[in-house]
């Protein structure tokens, strides 16, 4: 493809231009010229009649002095009559020195008496006078009349000329036509070449949001897989906090036992600070898993009033503005919260001076031109937004491009990690969702969620009993699925410190394995990434297609797999995200077990 | 009336002559009984001087000589005076029938001359053609 230059463009019309104007002047001076030429020729032709005439009249003149002098009147008017034969000569008259006319026809209108020589035009005619001396002496005047040049010599006269302004007018019509339309033409191009640019103009910005998607991918892919090793590791370090904790605690206190405990707090909050870091990690590689579950938006906003409210300080004032019959929704109401947090806790930091956070929730409809512009893809449709707008600082268009990049931040260290808005991104896409950001240096920054409108039945979210943890031990058999050796005997320690019998395998063979033995588990605990020929969903079918009907806990810190579908789990399924706690995984063990049995509760609709 | 057109005549014809000697003003000499009173100088276009001489002579001054006959000058002895000077005669045919170079006539009401262009030609004077083809009868 090629496209000409502006600047050549331009230079081709001025070129243009000049060329037209030339036509144009050129034609102006042909017509002025053959005006010229004319008025001239004209001029000529009259002084040239004028003359003739007045040689005539002198002609006369010289005829009838004497005649005129001596009152000969027959030969006067034989004169006369002679010069009259003349086709050139309407008249001739002779006047005498008082005056008096003698001329051949009475009804004549120029018998005025002359008071001197001269030649006058006369609606078309000559009227040419002239002295009667002989040698100085004055007898009278003559006085020729011409006849009216004939209409075809006045044409043949003006034709040449007629014809030549003509031409020339026609050239001038013709040059502007062609200037005219050379103009459009050229006003097409232009236009066709600005469309062009425009439209290269659109293909660049949409290849640089190309580029900044498949950055983010790229960057989800990284992090994803380094938050997925250190959310292993971080749940062994947090499960041997926590038995050492308990450990601790049924020893006798004293001042050795109390400095332990401290420095196990200390590492224990370390490692759950690390733990939402992951958490954040994988959020924005969206291989976090979700627990989806129907929402009321407005609900959710107001729930979180008063936590936004403490965060935001006394100088940020908090507005709220729901629409009424707001959509319902379905997603993770927990991830969903951490994401206005952040935001708020962002618009907060650009707030410094203090200012308003504006919550907005409304029903809209994204369309498929909308959806076409989104690089990462998005489908058009019906969407719940709810944004968040603050009147802080604002961002230029450089930081705009960036800030849902993981570690991107304009803090100091220590006070940013940059994961805020990735983890906004990532969870907003893994919801099938959509996050515009909008902002105005000096005036604000405005963030839109935009999440798809649920249609369907609410499944009601199960009610969380507390329970204490002594409540959580059990007896029942616990086949238990995990690669990672470390985890896999922390785990193991939990459960068998509940009381409960289990059965180790580190892949889907030695599980299969487990049952081989004879060994009967109330309940599979396995990871949802595996080694070897089996993932965790294929163990679950391996030991259903044995006829032992059994609930599945699936656990995982990266869930990008079978057992979730598009990144959600299928309802109904249970999961525990590593890394977990004790107690996350007694009460979760225990939730499931004491749950009615499927064969109990009858069957269940398809 | 034909006094009034000779008046006028006699001041028209130097302009058909040539050979009379320049001047501003036109020197008409009347030898002979004088009908004319002031109707030459009324007539003239140019400036006129109209002399009454007994007799006339080459040293007269005249350009025009209109000669009919004084008590001391014939007709003919007056023209034989100018004869070869450069004097334009003038004889009317009502004063006898001696000639001068040109001689009046009254021919059907109007007012006529004969012209005599050997006169003339003697005092190297030209008459001009226009003049002769007015005449009534030319003598070359
Ligand atoms: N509301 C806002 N107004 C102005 N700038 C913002 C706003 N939200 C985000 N930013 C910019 O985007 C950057 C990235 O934000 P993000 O939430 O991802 O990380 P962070 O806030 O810097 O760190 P963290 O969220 O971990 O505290 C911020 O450092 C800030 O420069
Ligand atoms: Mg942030």
């Amino acid at each position: 493809m090629t496209m000409m230059e502006s600047e050549d463009l331009g230079r081709l019309r001025r070129t243009e231009r000049r060329q037209f104007q030339l036509v144009r002047v050129s034609a102006v001076v042909l017509l002025l010229l053959g005006l010229l030429l004319g008025i001239g020729r004209e001029a000529a032709y009259r002084l040239q009649a004028a003359e003739a005439a007045e040689v005539q009249a002198d002609i006369l003149a010289g005829a009838i002095s004497a005649p005129l002098a001596f009152e000969d009147r027959t030969t006067l008017v034989q004169a006369l009559r002679a010069f009259q034969r003349n086709p050139d000569i309407a008249e001739a008259i002779v006047f005498d020195m008082r005056g008096q006319a003698i001329a051949l026809r009475g009804d004549s209108q120029h018998l005025v008496p002359p008071s001197e020589a001269g030649t006058l035009r006369q609606d078309g005619r000559l009227v040419v006078t002239r002295p009667v001396v002989e040698e100085g002496v004055p007898f009278g005047w003559v006085r020729l009349v011409t006849t009216r040049d004939p209409l075809p010599e006045i044409l043949g006269r003006y034709l040449a000329l007629g014809l030549m302004t003509l031409i020339a007018a026609l050239l001038l019509w013709f040059a502007s036509r062609m200037a005219i339309r050379l103009e459009q033409r050229a006003g097409q191009l232009e236009a066709a070449n600005a469309r062009l640019r425009e439209e290269m103009a659109q293909r660049a910005r949409a290849e640089e949001a190309l580029r900044q998607s498949q950055k983010m991918e790229a960057l989800g892919q990284l992090t994803g897989g380094v938050a997925h090793d250190f959310n292993n590791l971080l749940t062994v370090i947090m499960g041997g906090l926590e038995t050492i904790g308990r450990q601790l605690s049924k020893l006798p206190g004293g001042a050795e036992s109390a400095r332990v405990l401290r420095a196990r707090d200390m590492a224990l909050h370390g490692a759950e600070r690390a733990a939402t870091l992951t958490q954040r990690l994988l959020a924005f590689s969206r291989r976090q898993p979700l627990q989806p579950q129907t929402l009321d938006p407005n609900r959710l906003v107001q729930g979180l009033g008063e936590l936004l409210r403490r965060s935001l300080g006394e100088t940020i004032d908090l507005e709220t503005v729901l629409s009424a019959g707001v959509w319902r929704i379905q997603a993770d109401a927990v991830q969903l919260e951490n994401a206005m947090l952040n935001l708020a806790v962002n618009a907060r930091d650009a707030m410094p001076e203090g200012g308003r956070l504006t919550i907005e929730t409304a029903n809209t409809a994204l369309d498929e031109a909308y959806a076409d512009s989104v690089p990462e893809g998005l489908a058009p449709g019906q969407y719940v937004m709810i944004a968040v707008t603050d009147t802080g600082a604002g961002m230029p268009r450089e930081i705009l491009k960036q800030v849902f990049e993981p570690f991107f931040t304009t803090k100091e260290v220590g006070k940013g990690t940059g994961l805020g808005l990735s983890q906004v991104y990532g969870f907003v896409r893994q919801s099938h969702g959509h996050v515009a950001i909008y902002s105005e240096v000096g005036v604000g920054t405005t963030i839109k969620i935009y999440l798809p409108r649920h249609v369907g039945e609410e499944a009601e979210p199960e009610p969380s009993r507390a329970v204490g943890v002594d409540l959580l031990v059990g007896d029942e058999r616990i086949l238990l699925v995990e690669d990672h050796d470390d985890l896999r005997s922390y785990s193991a320690g939990i459960l068998r410190e509940l009381g409960y019998e289990v059965c180790e395998a580190r892949d889907g063979e030695a599980a299969l394995a487990c049952l081989d033995k004879g060994f009967r588990p109330d309940l599979l605990f396995t990871d949802v990434v595996l080694p070897g020929g089996y993932n965790g969903r294929q163990i679950a079918e391996a030991v259903a297609a044995r006829g032992i009907a059994v609930p599945v806990l699936f656990t995982t810190g990266y869930t990008r797999n079978a057992i979730v579908h598009n990144g959600r789990l299928d309802p109904g399924v249970d999961l525990i995200t590593k890394p977990f706690t004790f107690e996350q995984l007694a009460e979760k063990v225990r939730r499931i077990l004491d749950r009615p049995s499927p064969a109990q509760a009858g069957p269940e609709t398809p | 009336m034909d006094t009034a057109v000779k008046a006028a005549f006699i001041t028209k014809f130097p302009a058909f002559a040539q050979g009379l000697p320049d001047g501003g003003v036109l020197n008409v000499c009347i030898v002979g009984q004088d009908d004319f009173g002031a109707a030459i100088e009324r007539a003239a276009a140019t400036r006129v001087v109209v002399r009454r001489l007994p007799a006339v002579t080459p040293a007269s001054g005249c350009h025009v000589a209109y000669v009919t006959g004084s008590a001391r000058q014939s007709v003919r002895e007056a023209l034989a005076a100018v004869a070869g000077h450069p004097v334009l005669t003038i004889t009317d045919a009502g004063a006898g029938g001696t000639r001068g170079m040109i001689h009046f006539v009254v021919a059907g009401e109007r007012v006529r001359f004969h012209v005599d262009t050997i006169q003339a030609e003697r005092s190297r004077l030209q008459l001009s053609s226009k003049l002769l083809a007015l005449a009534l009868s030319v003598r070359r």
